[in-house]
């Protein structure tokens, strides 16, 4: 049972690949949803075996690559963190292979599209149940392979080629952190299995110091993990990918962007939390990422003017409160967070892409307004997903959200205190891109076409019911599921994420924070909707202001333009690793070691040689006369000179000469 | 921009002289016939300005009632220079205005859809004459 979580997604994959002729739109589209169905249903009675239970499944398969001290299997681990993932990755992605049969049912590549949906799909459990690095690693490269094609759907568009191949070079560039750390943790511990990491973590005392300072082998290794999920994650500096990903079709970005693959890094970092634990200088810098991140995504969120960049800024923000947790060594915390974010998330997006689908595939808010006439059921699903966003009270996002920024506070370090300033500065503007893009769409005056306008419906019954259920989910599953949080459940989590003694603030916390702190996120809330109101449909001092002042105006171009990080990076990196990498690697190396030391290489370099050799002759007599005086002076100087220059002479360094001369530009040239 | 920013044939352009610095391939115009041509060039340059900064001011003034305020002022800001007849100074406020609007332009414009650089431009595009799409392989005859 346990397998056919992981493997039925992959079965319907296949079918749908290679006989997605055959079976047409409707067959692959009926099957693969059937897969991940199944999968979702097993993976309920998983987490009711494993969580509840406390009865974890370890599942060794076959030697996987086995070489003298290097041992890796294909092994399944079920505990606590990983039946909490299965359930949220399956029954997303079961939900949204649903909305897809309807949203994608005119794409004549419809087949395509679940096959990659379903791919996905298996890539994720693969990471979350692999029981050693290496399998983790596969299932890492896995998701980021299947958000590439996902996000390549339409590859008939430049954008979406650009943002694919974007997207697979910045995670790219966290891999070149994650492939490191799973190097160092096999150097340090000889192997890549979790149990045996884990259960060793506070022994390596490896360290070197280099400019004064010291540098622990654990916190390195720590750092470059942290640099994989920061990739993977969207987090600062390795950012860009997100909105740009948008590109692809809406259930692409509900299933990857909200659910499955963006959430690897933090489950990441949860499954590595006895390592974790030990180097206080790695969770200080996850904290201070994780916060700066959250802020950044959402003051670039607020001044978006496409839908789902608005929602895809969201998901950055939302996923620095995850990081940050982890950084306060609550991973407990951080994946019920994780968990409570899929489900209005990807009702976000899902309701997005009904208004997006009804409106003739416009997606700027400023060519829509008075929606909600049209679609009230839209209208409410997206209501109730932002409410749950912003933490209103007793939504699913209040139960975690706010846990989260009062144990920042609590933890009563520097940089709990600055994730926690950062942290609740960005539920003000969360709470004004939330209502912000309410109002743009649903509730202002329309300010759309005529022509979108009368021919816009409310969402189909496939599109409509995956909707409903994540938004009871956005209602109820924080309510339900908020024990995830107490300690007074250990047995749930087991010691599956674990937390040292003197990080332990889970308790306590709830009477250390004073009552104003814990009023703080509700009320930056309240002002942050207020603040929406008033500058939207209402004043338009502000808009002037854009228009007449140059400050305000560099400030708008400034947070729509995303912090200009994508410019800096092409302007100083990118474009740089782009020469390097077509006229060095690739004309150089690549190409070039074929042509120059290849069989035209040889014939060039030998042509060259016999004409820079044969003008040598000259035809002046002066010019012989002279090389041999030069010949026989220098014959006559080695020969006596011999006994003591031979120690300082190389004679390679003669034939060294002889050869650069022929390269050197003659004065007849 | 569509339109040349200087005269083409340079200062040094004589035409009544014949100068020998006059390009020997370009035909004499005459003076009383250069200015209704430096009009009617003006009067283009400043329709696509007026065209482009309206358009600019839909991205900016997102609602109906803002929108028609900010039209209003744009237009009064073109009205009030209408009657100037020398064509340098007229010259000199379009470039003012070009500058203006350079430095005002929104930076994320909307674009619809389907047009270059929209989201669902060559999205799906057309397949050539010819190839003929199937939808439900094997079903084609019960639709």
């Amino acid at each position: 049972m346990y397998l056919l979580i992981v493997f039925l997604p992959l079965l319907g994959s296949s079918v749908a690949g290679f006989f997605g002729r055959f079976l047409g739109s409707e067959g692959s589209a009926i099957l693969t949803t059937t897969c991940v169905s199944f999968s979702s249903i097993l993976s309920l009675i998983a987490f009711y075996e494993v969580a509840p239970g406390a009865s974890a499944c370890y599942l060794r398969i076959a030697p996987w690559i086995s070489s003298e001290m290097f041992d890796a299997s294909w092994g399944f681990l079920f505990d606590s963190p990983t039946v909490v993932m299965l359930i949220v990755v399956t029954s997303i992605s079961s939900l949204v292979h649903l909305y897809s049969i309807s949203y994608m049912s005119e794409d004549p590549h419809s087949p395509r599209f679940m096959c990659y949906l379903s791919i996905l799909t298996f890539f994720m459990p693969m990471l979350v149940t692999g029981d050693n690095s290496l399998q983790l690693f596969l299932g890492w490269e896995g998701v980021g392979l299947a958000s590439y094609l996902l996000i390549h759907f339409w590859f008939t568009r430049l954008q979406a080629d650009k943002a694919a191949t974007k997207a697979m070079l910045v995670n790219r560039v966290g891999d070149f952190g994650l492939a490191p750390g799973i190097s160092g943790r096999f150097t340090l511990f000889q192997t890549v299995d979790f149990s045996t990491i884990f259960a060793r973590a506070s022994a390596p005392r490896n360290s070197w110091i280099s400019c004064n300072m010291r540098f622990n082998a654990i916190s390195l290794i720590c750092i470059l993990l942290l640099i994989g999920a920061v990739g993977k994650s969207a987090q600062i500096g390795s950012h860009t990918w997100s909105p740009d990903a948008m590109e692809g079709p809406t259930p692409v970005s509900a299933s990857i962007h909200a659910a499955t693959m963006v959430t690897a890094g933090v489950f990441m970092i949860a499954r590595c939390s006895p390592l974790f634990e030990y180097p206080p200088t790695a969770l200080i810098v996850i904290t201070s990422a994780g916060a700066t991140t959250s802020f950044l995504a959402a003051t670039t969120g607020i001044l978006q003017n496409d839908l789902k960049r608005v929602i895809a800024y969201s998901t950055c923000s939302q996923l620095g409160y995850m990081i940050f947790a982890c950084g306060i060594s609550n991973y407990s915390v951080s994946v019920f967070h994780l968990m409570n974010h899929a489900f209005f998330k990807a009702l976000l997006f899902l309701s997005a892409g009904s208004v997006i689908h009804a409106m003739s595939d416009e997606q700027d808010m400023r060519k829509m307004g008075g929606l909600a006439s049209s679609f009230p059921l839209t209208y409410a699903m997206m209501l109730i997903g932002s409410l749950s966003l912003i933490g209103f009270p007793f939504l699913t996002g209040f139960y975690s959200k706010d846990v989260i920024l009062e144990l920042a506070y609590t933890k009563y370090t520097i940089s709990g205190n600055f994730a926690f300033w950062l942290g609740s500065i960005s539920v003000l503007f969360t709470s004004y891109y939330s209502f912000r893009l309410l109002f743009l769409t649903f509730l202002v005056p329309t300010n759309s076409f005529g022509r979108d306008i009368s021919r816009c419906h409310d969402a189909p019954i496939p599109m409509a019911i995956p909707s409903i259920l994540l938004a009871l989910g956005s209602l109820f599953v924080g309510y339900l599921a908020k024990y995830l949080n107490q300690s007074s459940y250990p047995n749930f989590w087991a010691n599956s994420p674990l937390v040292l003694p003197k990080n332990e603030i889970l308790a306590e916390s709830e009477f250390a924070a004073p009552t104003i702190t814990k009023l703080i996120p509700i009320l930056f809330s309240t002002s942050g909707a207020f603040v929406a109101y008033n500058v939207n449909p209402v004043a338009d001092q502000f808009q002037r202001a854009f228009q007449t002042s140059t400050f305000c105006n560099r400030l708008y171009s400034f947070f729509n333009k995303r912090w200009f990080f994508d410019q800096v990076l092409n302007d100083f990196l990118v474009r740089s690793f782009l020469r390097f990498g077509y006229e060095v690697s690739f004309e150089a190396l690549d190409k070039g070691a074929i042509e120059i030391l290849g069989p035209y290489g040889i014939s060039y370099t030998f042509r060259r040689l016999a004409e820079r050799i044969s003008q040598l002759q000259s035809g002046f007599v002066y010019h012989y006369a002279f090389a041999m005086l030069l010949g026989s002076t220098l014959f006559v100087t080695f020969s006596r000179m011999w006994d003591s220059l031979s120690s300082w002479v190389d004679n390679r360094s003669s034939f060294i000469l002889i050869v650069s001369s022929f390269y050197t530009k003659s004065s007849q040239e | 921009m569509l339109f040349f920013k200087s005269f083409p044939y340079g200062p040094n352009f004589f035409p009544i002289t014949g100068s020998s610095k006059t390009f020997s391939s370009v035909p004499l115009i005459r003076p009383e016939a250069e200015y209704p041509r430096r009009r009617a060039a003006q009067k283009e340059r400043v329709r696509i300005l007026y065209r482009r900064a309206l358009k600019d001011t839909l991205n900016w003034a997102v609602h109906r009632h803002i929108f028609y305020r900010d039209a209003s002022d744009l237009r009064e800001k073109f009205n009030a220079n209408q009657d100037v007849e020398d064509v340098d100074r007229i010259d000199k406020l379009i470039a003012h205005g070009e500058a203006e609007y350079d430095k005002w332009r929104h930076p994320d414009p909307y674009i619809v859809p389907w047009a270059p650089g929209g989201s669902k431009f060559c999205r799906n595009p057309t397949p050539p004459a010819g190839i003929e799409i199937v939808y439900n392989y094997g079903q084609e005859d019960n639709p």
